[in-house]
């Protein structure tokens, strides 16, 4: 009876602190209210991410020299060999890739990871949710 | 008492929880789409090849379909006709340019239609067949890793003549060399052997093939590096 | 036995508690490792990812206080219970699955599994062995 209650206690406790967690942390929240796509990460996360990170443009090349991420690397189906042969130079084990497109719904970041995954066995590919429309949006704020 | 406190707190919490999770469909107006994903599949050897999004209008009025953006240049689609009266049927054609691509893509078509509400985004995904598949297009090894020969394997879809013209490797640090795997002349591995001793470098491998009785030549690029 | 029972106890907690606090900071490399898992649906994972590591704390954390130690050894025991069956079902079905355990990325196939598997079977054994000799201390105790 009272491991009973100490099970009530724990997961009690556990349920309402994930509620407080989902309501006041807004990483929490976003992956609560996701529904989306399962590799996609948040411009939070991605920018809060402790250890090596590697951007990939996935947009046109014209829109790449436009302009970018800091140190991101251009990776598009135009280019493709030349362009994932300098991401594998730069890239280490451990090291997360995040690409990102134009915006949400573009589907070349998409591409570029499903790619990145399954040809090159890289584990750890991430999809920007909202691509470089949210970047912008959090850079100019 | 405390007891059911703590439960109705838990079902409360797992309720918000649910809710929030939940996603609530946006309410159908004007054309209503019989899918909004369609997918389509192309042989290795296909130019391109033509998907199809029906819909109806439902809405009480006439809807004209005012823009149609697909999100990449290897694409061009087009609707039936511009203007659909209530009840109407219609369709938008989407041409999916192969090019040389293989792999799944995922294409969006934005719809922009006089109804403000009635904008809508389609999405495309074309699989094209590789017609050479590779377990690993990309093999490195450590530090500190033994630098021995490492495998990949290489098939050619079912019944596809295939010969291979040769190998380029641009780093001679690295060597590679093609074996036959199996019977049947389908199914091959690629042995490359890194540079000794505890050196990083890096090479592209090219693989040129001839594939099927017209002898279509396309080029394969395999990474290898040492960390 | 009771100073090496409590430094297996910190030890068991500390697992937990590492584990969780990784997994609440970085919720979204979670539920992505939930999902190679191929065992919940998505929307499943996404609150199980949020509300996971909130239970291996509360349930690492209640191991120390004397009333709600044996409830809690249970419940962290159920748990790596569970954790051994998704990576032992993820092993058998040959999926290459992020394992998630400690939050990172960490990618798992082939040969790195009997590691993990390992890793959670020796977890196993510690905590049946604290349950075992929280039993008999309190057989003594009830005896005396």
């Amino acid at each position: 009876m009272s491991i009973f209650r100490s099970w009530l206690l724990i997961v009690g406790l556990a349920t309402a602190l994930a509620v407080a967690d989902t309501a006041l942390n807004p990483r929490a929240r976003t992956v609560v209210l996701a529904g989306g796509p399962p590799d996609e990460i948040t411009l939070l996360a991605a920018r809060t991410h402790r250890g090596p990170l590697l951007w990939i443009d996935a947009r046109t090349d014209a829109e790449f020299s436009r302009d970018h991420i800091p140190e991101a690397l251009p990776l598009n189906a135009d280019h493709w060999d030349a362009q994932v042969a300098q991401v594998l130079r730069s890239w280490q084990p451990g090291c997360r890739i995040i690409v990102y497109c134009s915006q949400s719904g573009c589907g070349a970041s998409r591409n570029a990871a499903d790619r990145l995954r399954r040809d090159y066995r890289l584990p750890d590919v991430w999809v920007l949710r909202g691509g470089w429309a949210a970047w912008e949006k959090a850079v100019v704020r | 008492m405390r007891r059911t406190t703590a439960i109705w707190r838990k079902r409360a919490a797992c309720i918000a929880l649910g809710l929030l999770a939940g996603q609530w469909p946006a309410a159908a107006t004007g054309l209503k789409w019989d899918a909004t994903e369609v997918t389509l599949a192309l042989r290795w050897n296909a130019d391109s090849g033509i998907a199809r999004f029906t819909f109806v209008n439902e809405g009480p009025g006439q809807v004209k379909i005012t823009d149609l953006t697909p999100g990449c240049g290897c694409t061009a689609a087009l609707p039936s006709k511009t203007t659909f009266a209530a009840g109407e049927r219609g369709e938008v054609t989407v041409e999916f340019k192969a090019g040389n691509r293989a792999g799944s893509f995922r294409i969006p078509i934005a719809v922009q239609t006089s109804e403000p509400a009635g904008a809508a985004t389609l999405l495309l995904i074309a699989t094209i067949e590789d017609a050479i598949t590779f377990d690993n297009r990309f093999i490195y090894w450590q530090k500190a890793e033994p630098r021995g020969p490492r495998r990949v394997r290489i098939k050619a879809v079912d019944s596809l003549p295939v010969a291979f013209g040769g190998i380029e490797v641009e780093n001679p640090a690295f060597s590679a060399k093609l074996e036959p795997h199996g019977p049947g002349g389908r199914e091959f591995e690629l042995v490359v052997t890194p540079p000794a001793g505890d050196v990083s470098a890096f090479t592209s491998i090219v693989l040129r093939a001839r594939l099927g009785d017209a002898k279509l030549e396309r080029a394969y690029t395999l990474l290898a590096r040492t960390l | 036995m009771k100073p090496f029972a409590w430094i297996l106890r910190v030890a068991v907690a500390a697992v937990f508690i590492t584990a969780a606090t990784t997994k609440i900071v970085d919720p979204d490399a979670f539920v992505t490792s939930i999902r190679t898992y191929r065992l919940i649906p998505d929307g499943a994972a996404a609150i199980f990812a949020v509300w996971l590591p909130w239970l291996e704390l509360c349930a690492a954390l209640a191991i120390f206080p004397r009333r709600h130690r044996s409830g809690a050894s249970w419940l962290l025991l159920a748990l790596t219970f569970v954790f051994l069956a998704a990576l032992g079902q993820a092993w058998l079905r040959g999926l290459d699955i992020n394992c998630g355990c400690f939050g990172s990325a960490a990618a798992v196939s082939g040969s790195a599994y009997s590691g993990y598997l390992l890793r959670d079977g020796l977890l196993v054994a510690v905590i049946a062995f604290l349950l075992w000799q929280e039993r008999r201390a309190a057989g003594s105790s009830s005896s005396r």
